[in-house]
């Protein structure tokens, strides 16, 4: 096979949407965490931007939520893939 | 040192830091905000921050992909050729 030289082009136009909003949201993402649990304990109770956030505790309970959510959908797919293995092993073997 | 034990030791250091200043067992006082506030937040504000970094970091590549079309219909010939080779030696694709 003759090796042509490749000219690679540009990710295609819905490529590009996907990356930029996966890209523009973690960093919004990033920045509001950021403020609201690491920034916010040191302003004034009195400072407008208080009014944006919930509650301090609920910077807390939100990733803990995510992260038990997170961790049950993928252990419980990872547990039925295994099931469904060794039933077919067993099927093949019986 | 291996990748890993390095990765475990820099780990096992900046848990071991953190543990210490938020049970005060060093006899270093922050300020209040900062341990009463911030230092529990810290592990959570790392999660979220690896987990903002990791979309981030695929949204990235994603965005600047260079696509290649050439080579994608260079490797489905390719792909086909394996096959029919295969078939034609016994083994069921």
């Amino acid at each position: 096979m003759i090796q042509q030289p490749l000219t690679p082009g540009a990710a295609s136009g819905q490529d590009k949407v996907v990356g930029a909003s996966l890209l523009t949201f973690s960093t919004v993402v990033f920045v509001y965490y950021t403020l609201w649990a690491i920034v916010m304990p040191f302003v004034d109770e009195t400072y407008f931007l208080h009014a944006y956030f919930p509650p301090r505790e609920y910077a807390i309970r939100i990733p803990c939520v995510l992260l038990v959510f997170g961790l049950t959908v993928v252990l419980t797919f990872l547990s039925m893939i295994m099931i469904k293995s060794k039933k077919k092993v067993e099927k093949k073997s019986a | 040192m291996t990748r890993a034990t390095e990765a475990a030791t820099f780990f096992g250091i900046i848990a071991t830091v953190y543990l210490a200043l938020l049970f005060q067992l060093l006899p270093i006082s922050l300020p209040e905000t900062v341990q009463d506030f911030t230092l529990p937040v810290l592990p959570w504000w790392a999660l979220v921050t690896f987990g903002a970094y990791s979309l981030g970091n695929i949204g990235y590549h994603v965005l600047t992909f260079r696509d290649c079309p050439e080579a994608y219909d260079e490797l489905q010939v390719q792909i086909a050729q394996a096959q029919n080779d295969l078939r034609s030696k016994g083994v069921t694709i």
